[in-house]
């Protein structure tokens, strides 16, 4: 069952309920207003009658009469009965007229006067006082007009209902529509948007209502669809291309050596060639593993509480080993006595060690080794390393895709790199729950910060 | 989106202003507002916005506009929006109401304003001074060429930075991560340092002759 259908019926069943409701407020207090109304008449028409029979005077007795004939109608099945009260009246009563109960009879003995009614029969009963005694004075008559006007009031309600249900069933399929159409606009629009056409969106509305929301959601999932194969795609091409050219170059290689029998020496510089070509396949499908190690099995390394100053102090170490010429300066808040697990990062040490000296590295790279400052200091919540260099920056244009496998800035055509250490440091400071922000100027040098949260302790 | 406010007189050093602001926005967005300033007498008639001492310096204020259409390519700086504003008289709380309607983020104050000789720019430097919001105070001397690449801030030691400078293109050390035993001009010159950070306090800063340094004073 369609939504449409699923409100329209909920809309009835809605307005069903309030209109019965109503129906039998209205049916059940006319019903009663109807017997009060007769039972006032009955009771006027029993003492009437109590005076005219009972009345010893008989010129008081013909003149009640004659007004009565005059004035009051005979009701339909109209009759009187009287009862001399005495010890057995209600024996008597009920074996002239088993149908008066006796809660009636009680009650005009205890109050006077009382009614009953048995369908439209109506009954009234008073205690008349006469001279030579006391009279309990029946009276019965029945509805017709107010059994009539009940009836056709029944009727009303009931066609009433019927025809407010249709409506409401008419007009709540209306609304649904209504509500919908922007549900199936949508929907129609999703549809619509394929492997071919991602770019497109769905249009924003400025309700600023639910479906708007659901408008903006699906768009921003769209924007992370398309970024992903995007990326994916940007991804296959560049990978290929990369694993392709020493691949390339170990074939060309081969065959050209192959064409015709040559000295020793050849063959030893064109296995070297070969060799360096392998070395850097190698290399490149190293790094491709661990890329893909770190994105997906996330969970499995040791996590263990790292100093991060002391990371990076071995890091530096580490790098004047390696490249003694290097002018990495490295700075770090000096800390309270207090406050010495500051620097606290639980933390894949591996990982992390190598996400820094990646992102060192790129820095020593790119500014020809010119001095590249490391400062780590903290606020109250987190902590930050800073890293920047004098290097050739990133054009402004290219900052968004730096986090994209393979890719490489336009301006760095005279520095060898594959692309992956900067996505790989990305990821790995993103899985310790870190930020990473790379601020750059082209031509005059980037900065990297990594915002960690400080571990409360 | 927050924005940078110049107070100018139109000259020409009002370039490094714009080129100091365009390169703190490289990233993000934003607008960049140039506040011009002219003194209001205490009795006001339509005459007096005719009186001869209030026009504009149109010529100026056209060449620089030419002069930063040129440096925003030379330089390859992004071209943020300008907003050029006029205000008639200053008092305490209509430079905050200034302040708050521009979302200024920073203040740059160009070295010709900060030594004009007009009451009105005196009054705005004193007041801007007394206010919360980060004021950069531009050198004498900048060749333009240089972009700020590193800060020293200058602070208590327990001080930490907030936020919002860590987030800067620049690189900002902290006093405490340097020798303290050296000169201020010996650290300055054996880290590169070309903008100064300070916190603003009430009473003067002994020792540290900023001023002589001939950088960029960033008051936060």
């Amino acid at each position: 069952m369609s939504i449409r259908t699923k409100i329209a019926f909920v809309f009835v069943l809605m307005t069903a309920v309030f209109l019965l409701l109503l129906s039998v407020f209205v049916y059940f207090f006319s019903l009663r207003h109807t017997h009060d109304y007769f039972f006032t008449q009955l009771r006027v028409r029993a003492a009437i009658m109590a005076e005219h029979q009972l009345e010893l005077n008989v010129d008081k007795s013909l003149r009640v009469q004659e007004i009565r004939e005059r004035h009051l109608q005979l009701l339909p099945k109209e009759e009187g009965f009287f009862f001399p009260v005495h010890d057995s009246l209600f024996q008597e009563v009920q074996a002239a007229h088993p149908e008066i109960p006796v809660w009636f009879l009680q009650e005009v003995e205890e109050l006077d006067v009382s009614t009953f009614n048995s369908g439209y029969m109506h009954y009234a009963g008073i205690l008349y006082t006469a001279q030579e005694g006391e009279y309990l004075v029946i009276v019965r008559a029945y509805d017709e007009s107010g059994e009539d006007h009940m009836k056709f009031l029944l009727n009303m309600l009931l066609l009433g209902f019927a025809i407010s249900s249709v409506l409401a069933f008419v007009l709540g399929r209306y609304f649904a529509r209504h509500i919908m159409k922007p549900v199936s606009a949508i929907i129609a629009r999703v549809k619509h948007i394929t492997i071919s056409n991602l770019h497109e969106r769905l249009p924003k509305g400025n309700n600023n209502d639910e479906l708007d929301e659901m408008t903006s959601t699906f768009n921003t999932m769209f924007d992370r669809l398309e970024t992903t194969f995007e990326l994916q795609s940007n991804f296959i091409g560049n990978a290929s291309h990369e694993l392709r050219t020493p691949l390339t170059a170990i074939l060309g290689e081969s065959e050209v050596i192959l064409q015709s029998p040559r000295d020793t020496a050849d063959y030893i510089a064109s296995i070297r060639m070969m060799q360096r070509e392998a070395k850097r396949l190698d290399e490149i499908t190293t790094s491709l593993l661990n890329l893909s190690q770190i994105s997906f099995d996330g969970k499995k390394q040791r996590i263990e509480p790292e100093l991060m100053d002391e990371l990076l102090l071995s890091i530096k170490i580490g790098f004047d080993k390696r490249m003694p010429d290097n002018h990495i300066t490295l700075l770090i808040q000096p800390l309270k006595e207090t406050e010495e697990d500051t620097f606290m990062l639980p933390c894949v040490r591996v990982w992390m060690e190598l996400a820094l000296t990646n992102i060192i590295q790129n820095s020593i790279k790119y500014s020809d080794n010119k001095e590249v400052l490391v400062t780590l200091e903290a606020d109250t919540t987190n902590f930050f390393i800073h890293i920047s260099d004098y290097g050739i920056g990133i054009p402004t244009e290219e900052i968004r895709h730096i986090y994209e496998p393979f890719f490489r800035a336009s301006n760095t055509g005279k520095y060898t790199g594959y692309g992956i250490g900067l996505p790989l440091a990305e990821r790995i400071v993103r899985l310790h729950g870190g930020k990473m922000n790379v601020q750059s100027r082209p031509l005059a040098g980037t900065k990297v910060t990594l915002t960690f949260l400080r571990t409360k302790g | 989106m927050k924005n940078i406010i110049i107070p100018t007189t139109f000259e020409n050093d009002t370039i490094d202003a714009l080129k100091v602001a365009a390169d703190l926005k490289r990233k993000g967005s934003g607008q960049i507002v140039l506040i011009s300033l002219s003194e209001i007498t205490d009795s006001i008639t339509d005459l007096l916005f005719l009186s001869e001492k209030n026009v504009q310096n149109v010529g100026n204020r056209d060449k620089l506009f030419a002069d930063w259409s040129k440096a925003l390519d030379d330089f390859a700086l992004p071209k943020l929006p300008i907003i050029e504003h006029h205000q008639y008289g200053i008092s305490r709380p209509i430079l905050i109401q200034l302040l708050e309607h521009f979302k200024a983020e920073m203040v740059i104050v160009p070295n010709s304003f900060l030594q004009s000789k007009l009451f009105i720019h005196r009054l705005f430097l004193r007041l801007l001074n007394k206010s919360e919001f980060p004021v950069m105070q531009l050198p004498d001397d900048t060749d333009g060429s240089e972009e700020i690449q590193r800060a020293l801030y200058l602070g208590e030691n327990g001080k930490t930075l907030t936020p919002a400078l860590q987030g800067m293109p620049f690189h900002i050390i902290h006093q405490s991560m340097v020798d303290s035993e050296q000169p201020l001009v010996s650290v300055v010159n054996a880290l590169k340092i070309n903008l100064i950070v300070k916190p603003r306090v009430n009473k003067a800063t002994p020792n540290h002759d900023v001023d002589s340094l001939g950088l960029p004073v960033l008051t936060i």
